[in-house]
């Protein structure tokens, strides 16, 4: 596939003219065609599986979506990191390719999920999930996705904390990874211990991993990245 | 480095000095058909730091290729870093690594080049790193650190000092290059909305520190109002002076919008850690490099004006 963009001028006019000419969808080149065509299929596959009585569909939808749209693009010739980290190839999927599989999730009236607003671009945002996720192939990863303790809180908190200065992919790994093997029970008791009751585990290691990489660099921690993950539940109180 | 009060010794100035660190100018390459091939390195406008990416034959793209980079360095007399007055134990062993960052391709790593002994040896080491085709993007930045590469143990006179496995202790020098984006581009827009003003001024911005200035700040001026002729260059009523006025307003509102934003406003002044591009690093060099006042909105009106006046 070709890589196409939109910058962030050139999104809010393709916005405004889908909308006006809604439900009909933007007209786009071959390549691209058969890409929405694929990306609705398993929107809908994914919406139809999902269970009824799930508390968290949301999530659900996030992550499965994600994992789909993840294992897709990497297969698609052209597409690369280079390119997952160019927000104009977001906004030309959500704007121009498939707008209406963004409009099941958030509604058609919120443009800081199409394009206007780079860490909410909801495509964006559930691919970076997976990718920070990533444990190395597709069923070890959903596993660790689908532990009870994520919902889309975890999609904001750990993308929108990726940093300034780059992210540190292999540490966001570690920490989903230890983070989904914590017992539920561990978990309710860190929650009551808090000062807010409210701040939960999750949150507490990301801001000590942001406090802690302005002195220590991860990977040259003793035992690199994965042990510098373990002594951040440590220092938490919690042992993993 | 990042942080500001550090709880330990860290490099400073005069050490720096004395542990005559020289380092080659980095070089760049690319390898095809298993044979290497030299990148050049230019500074962007004038700063020292900042690099395009150059390929004389025209080949080269960050998305097709790899690129390398390579670089020798020699440490002398870097004794007075053990010990008591040093940022060490004298039996802990240092490292010299180059960390690399990059918000726009939302990766960083470190790079180990070598041991840094207590010892009278001269070092000498060398880096050699290839980053992989269509891995990096936009803004890559270069530091070269001292760390802690053994922990020691600290005699009685040295428990002051940093002794857990790699922590930084300080930054040696940076390189900077760029793989994408124009830059600088001052976000003027040309809008056609019949009923509005004949300019206005969008900040949509969360967080300035992070997001980009000729992104997130628009200056739009409104072809469909009826004095838009005195901001058509085209046309002979064209008011250079109108459009003066239009930008010393609009970045007056910009900062003043910015500065309400207590926390905001303070990494802005002090310039630490602000993203390349963001909106915080163009107030930034307002006030710093081009010397704006901001200290009232007085001042601010003034001072930018008379920055036009010369300037433009």
């Amino acid at each position: 596939m070709v890589i196409k963009t939109l910058n962030r001028t050139e999104a809010q006019n393709a916005m405004k003219e889908w909308l006006s000419n809604y439900p009909a969808l933007p007209g786009i080149e071959k390549d691209y065609l058969k890409i929405r065509n694929d990306i609705q299929i398993f929107n809908q596959q994914v919406r139809t599986e999902c269970p009824q009585e799930i508390a968290k569909r949301d999530y659900y939808i996030d992550a499965h979506i994600g994992i789909l749209l993840y294992n897709y693009l990497w297969k698609q010739p052209g597409f690369n990191l280079r390119t997952a980290a160019n927000d104009d190839f977001w906004r030309y999927l959500s704007v121009k390719v498939v707008p209406d599989v963004v409009a099941e999730r958030w509604g058609k009236d919120n443009e800081s999920h199409y394009w206007s607003k780079p860490a909410r671009i909801w495509l964006r945002s559930i691919w970076w999930y997976v990718h920070l996720s990533w444990q190395g192939d597709i069923l070890t990863t959903i596993r660790v996705l689908e532990a009870p303790c994520f919902s889309t809180d975890s999609i904001l908190n750990l993308e929108e904390r990726t940093g300034r200065r780059g992210t540190f992919i292999n540490v966001y790994r570690y920490i989903m990874y230890y983070y989904s093997h914590i017992s539920q029970s561990t978990l309710n008791n860190f929650n009551k211990n808090t000062k807010t009751q409210q701040d939960d585990l999750f949150r507490v290691v990301m801001k000590l991993n942001t406090a802690k990489v302005m002195v220590i660099d991860p990977a040259l921690y003793l035992g690199g990245e994965k042990e510098y993950v373990r002594a951040l539940f440590q220092d938490a109180g919690v042992r993993v | 480095m990042a942080a500001n009060i550090s709880l330990f010794p860290v490099l400073n100035d005069e050490m720096l000095g004395k542990i005559r660190f020289q380092a080659t100018p980095y070089e760049l390459y690319y390898i095809r058909e298993e044979q290497e091939f030299v990148l050049r390195a230019e500074e962007i406008e004038s700063s020292l730091i900042m690099h395009k990416v150059i390929d004389e034959e025209g080949i080269w793209s960050p998305d097709d290729y790899n690129l390398c980079i390579r670089r020798r360095y020699s440490l002398r007399t870097y004794q007075c870093l053990f010990g008591e007055k040093g940022i060490a134990c004298k039996n802990a062993v240092l490292g010299l690594a180059l960390v690399w960052t990059s918000a726009d391709s939302k990766q960083r790593g470190v790079l180990k080049i070598g041991d840094i002994r207590n010892s009278s040896q001269d070092i000498e080491l060398t880096l050699n790193y290839e980053f992989l085709e269509a891995q990096l993007r936009g803004i890559v930045e270069f530091t070269t650190v001292i760390y802690i590469k053994e922990a020691g143990t600290p005699s009685w006179d040295e428990e002051h000092l940093a002794n857990e496995y790699g922590c930084l202790l300080g930054e040696l020098d940076k390189f900077i290059i760029k793989l994408d984006g124009t830059g600088s581009v001052f976000p003027i827009y040309e809008i056609s909305e019949p009923g509005q003003p004949l300019w206005y001024v969008k900040c949509d911005w969360e967080d300035p520190t992070y997001e980009q200035f000729s992104e997130c700040v628009s200056i739009n001026i409104n072809t469909a109002h009826k004095n838009y002729k005195y901001l058509d260059k085209t046309k002979r009523t064209f008011d250079e002076q109108l459009l003066k006025e239009i930008m010393a307003s609009a970045l007056i509102l910009i900062i003043t919008k910015l500065k309400e934003q207590d926390n905001y406003w303070d990494v802005t002044t002090n310039g630490d850690d602000i993203q390349k591009g963001s909106v915080s690093e163009a107030i930034y060099y307002f006030i710093n490099t081009l010397e704006w006042d901001v200290s009232t909105p007085e001042a601010m009106s003034i001072s930018i004006r008379k920055f036009f006046e010369q300037r433009i």
